[in-house]
């Protein structure tokens, strides 16, 4: 290891020293904070007029959840949500009536979970509907629930095998379910996609340079005549590579965390994943979630800064890795590809930036394997990390043997 | 202390940019001379092991040049000198002796050494974005002696340096020569002249001569001729030979320097050839020899 910490820390300097990379490093902090308490800024308007501040709407709203909080979500709490919107009046905007604001707006977070049980392909389930709703159906939450998502199974063109694992998943998860505030945790969800999408653009920025500069600046040249400059230099370069992405990645989402958490509350760390994703067949609490969703975006990044390092080896300038790792991250942001299609809708998840959503670590589609059947939550890292290694070593090969010419 | 090419030949496509080169380079500095595209980068970069050749091998001390310990013997100074704008002259030299392995202690005194060496001690922690073209080349020049190399190349290194720098660099050279292989590529004569014990003569990627300066010009003796003549025949012997020099004198009298395998003119006399002659000789555009 003599002389590899030295070298380790050249690359730091080389990278960190540049005005672009400290403006980019700074940039995105301001974007992560903005991201997170950007739903605060503003008013809640109602009928066209502001009603509160978005800040005191979320204050409240929050304090009206956590009276409710560690009740379960059983039919005696249905129907105590739809005897409160029941007394709601007719009206084009309900929440503009006395009514909402005083007896059902507290229990307005209980309401949007019972109502995408309910909501059908072909129907909305609304306010009006919800105001209908009976004491058979309320205490037949659970089970409608259940066939939902078993139909949703069946109709995937998955194993049998697969299938069964997703039920038995689906099984273990407690009912009925636990009510809690979670605002902390499912702005968290929310927003971890486009994070992640800031953080790769900022992860293939800082490195794109790590080998083409040399390559644009001609000193490709000192390095591969020099005693550790095909060998050392460049494990240095991948140590500076991988280790600059995790330290950007978990500032990142752990600054977006804690934040989400400090701004909106931290309480539902054990609450199921269900109160935000009702159909979600992971028997994951909120808390649990959120760490597999740091976790598989830290492999993300992994991927991220491989396939960027394997661009800079290659390109000979650091803005063309910059273009073309652009396209890579926002394109497949820009679609989307059917669950009917399940090698094209398993191959889109693996893309860097779809990997950070909590719809492809979520999935019910899982990854199937000569019988194998993989939860993406495993596969997804798993196969970030063997990506990674390939590419790594490729980028190794191509500057150790770059030739001058 | 022995660097050997064995019939080192580099091909791109159908061109031939370097043709079964065999040289055995021993203590001493070696002077390589060649027009453009003569293949003298070429050469030094495979011998710096960053340019892979077709074929042939290269060795120190029957070391192959692609393993790690021939490039811990290497000094090498590109022609196009790369370096990082933000870094410090004495980051940058640190930096370089990370890469070439020298020990931390060592490679801060080694390299205040060499930036004195190259008066640039009192800019050693300026930005080397300041720095002027013959600083850069100065701290190139720095950069290449940092592991005490026993082989240095050097390629176009007095590019850019004032007169008194290139005299002052010259020096330098002669001294490290002593007990090391220095390989020299320049386009400026006289410093190879001045220091270097064995001149290496490329051409069309081919080693034409080598030898010492007096073996190297005997080439040419005899070939090299003075006169003065009228501007009307001056216009003539320009037109069929190649022209050293050639100066205005009085009375519309002009004075030539050429080279001609025989008597140009009635009026010639044969002059002692130079080394510049024999670069004229075998370098003027279209020159067959």
């Amino acid at each position: 290891m003599r002389g590899f910490w030295n070298l380790v820390g050249f690359e730091y300097k080389k990278i960190l020293c540049k005005r672009s990379i400290q403006f980019t490093l700074i940039l995105s902090v301001i974007l992560t904070v903005f991201n997170v308490s950007v739903t605060l800024f503003g008013d809640y308007y109602v009928d066209g007029t502001p009603y509160e501040s978005n800040y005191a709407a979320m204050v409240k709203d929050r304090a009206y959840a956590r009276s409710l909080s560690g009740r379960p979500l059983d039919s005696g709490l249905i129907m105590e949500t739809v005897r409160a919107y029941a007394q709601i009046p007719p009206s084009d905007v309900y929440q503009s009536t006395q009514e909402y604001q005083t007896i059902a707006r507290p229990y307005s977070d209980i309401y949007e979970v019972i109502r995408s049980v309910f909501n059908t392909a072909s129907k909305r389930f609304n306010m009006e509907d919800f105001q209908m709703l009976t004491k058979t159906e309320a205490e037949g939450y659970y089970n409608i629930r259940h066939e939902k998502l078993a139909q949703h199974i069946l109709q995937t063109r998955m194993s049998d095998k697969a299938k069964e694992q997703v039920m038995a998943m689906d099984a273990q998860i407690k009912t009925p379910f636990s009510f809690s505030y979670t605002d902390g945790y499912t702005r968290y969800f929310i927003l971890i996609n486009t994070l992640g999408l800031f953080c790769e653009f900022v992860i293939a920025v800082c490195l794109a340079p790590l080998y083409s500069r040399e390559y644009t600046s001609g000193t490709d040249q000192l390095i591969l005549s020099s005693k550790y400059g095909k060998n050392k230099l460049i494990a240095a370069k991948i140590f500076t590579g991988f280790s600059m992405t995790l330290i950007l990645g978990l500032i990142q989402l752990t600054l977006a965390f804690f934040l989400s958490l400090a701004i909106f509350g931290a309480d539902g760390g054990n609450a199921p994943l269900q109160l935000f994703n009702s159909l979600s067949p992971y028997p994951l609490s909120m808390a649990q979630t959120s760490l597999m969703l740091m976790v598989v975006s830290l492999f993300a990044f992994l991927m991220t800064g491989a396939i960027t390092m394997l661009l800079s080896a290659n390109l000979k300038t650091p803005f063309g890795v910059i273009v073309l790792m652009s396209v890579l991250l926002i394109a497949p942001m820009l679609g989307s590809v059917s669950e009917q299609n399940i090698l094209f809708h398993n191959l889109y998840q693996l893309f860097p930036t779809q990997m950070t959503s909590l719809s492809s670590v979520t999935a019910i589609i899982q990854y199937e394997f000569g019988g194998f059947v993989i939860h993406p939550y495993i596969f997804l890292p798993l196969f970030a990390l063997t990506l990674s290694v390939i590419l790594t070593s490729l980028s190794y090969h191509i500057f150790k043997y770059h030739q001058i010419v | 202390m022995e660097l050997e090419l064995d019939r080192v030949t580099k091909q791109y496509g159908n061109k031939t940019a370097c043709d079964r080169i065999s040289i055995t380079f021993q203590k001493g500095v070696y002077g390589l001379l060649g027009a453009n595209g003569a293949g003298k980068t070429t050469l030094i970069r495979m011998i710096c092991g960053v340019l892979a050749p077709t074929s042939g091998t290269i060795s120190f001390n029957k070391i192959d040049v692609s393993h790690e310990d021939y490039r811990d013997a290497l000094g090498y100074l590109p022609q196009e000198f790369g370096y990082y704008p933000e870094f410090s002259a004495l980051d940058f030299l640190l930096y370089i002796a990370a890469l070439k392995g020298v020990p931390k202690p060592q490679a801060k005194e080694k390299a205040w050494e060499l930036l004195k060496q190259v008066s640039l001690e009192k800019d050693a922690r300026k930005r080397i974005k300041t720095f002027s073209g013959g600083m850069k080349q100065r701290l190139g020049i720095a950069q290449s002696m940092l592991n005490n190399p026993q082989i240095l190349i050097l390629d176009e290194p007095t590019a850019g340096l004032d007169p008194k720098e290139r005299i002052h660099f010259r020096n330098m050279i002669s001294c490290l020569g002593e007990d090391r292989i220095v390989l020299l590529s320049t386009h400026i004569v006289s410093d190879i002249e001045h220091i270097a014990g064995t001149i290496l003569v490329m051409k069309d990627g081919s080693l034409i001569h080598q030898g010492t300066r007096n073996e190297i010009i005997s080439a040419i003796d005899g070939k090299v001729w003075e006169c003065t003549l009228s501007q009307s025949d001056a216009i003539d012997i320009c037109k069929k030979y190649p022209v050293i020099n050639l100066r205005q004198e009085s009375a519309g009298m002009v004075f030539l320097r050429l080279i001609s395998e025989e008597k140009p003119c009635a009026e010639a006399f044969i002059a002692q050839a130079t080394l510049e002659d024999l670069y004229l000789y075998y370098f003027s555009e279209g020159s067959e020899q």
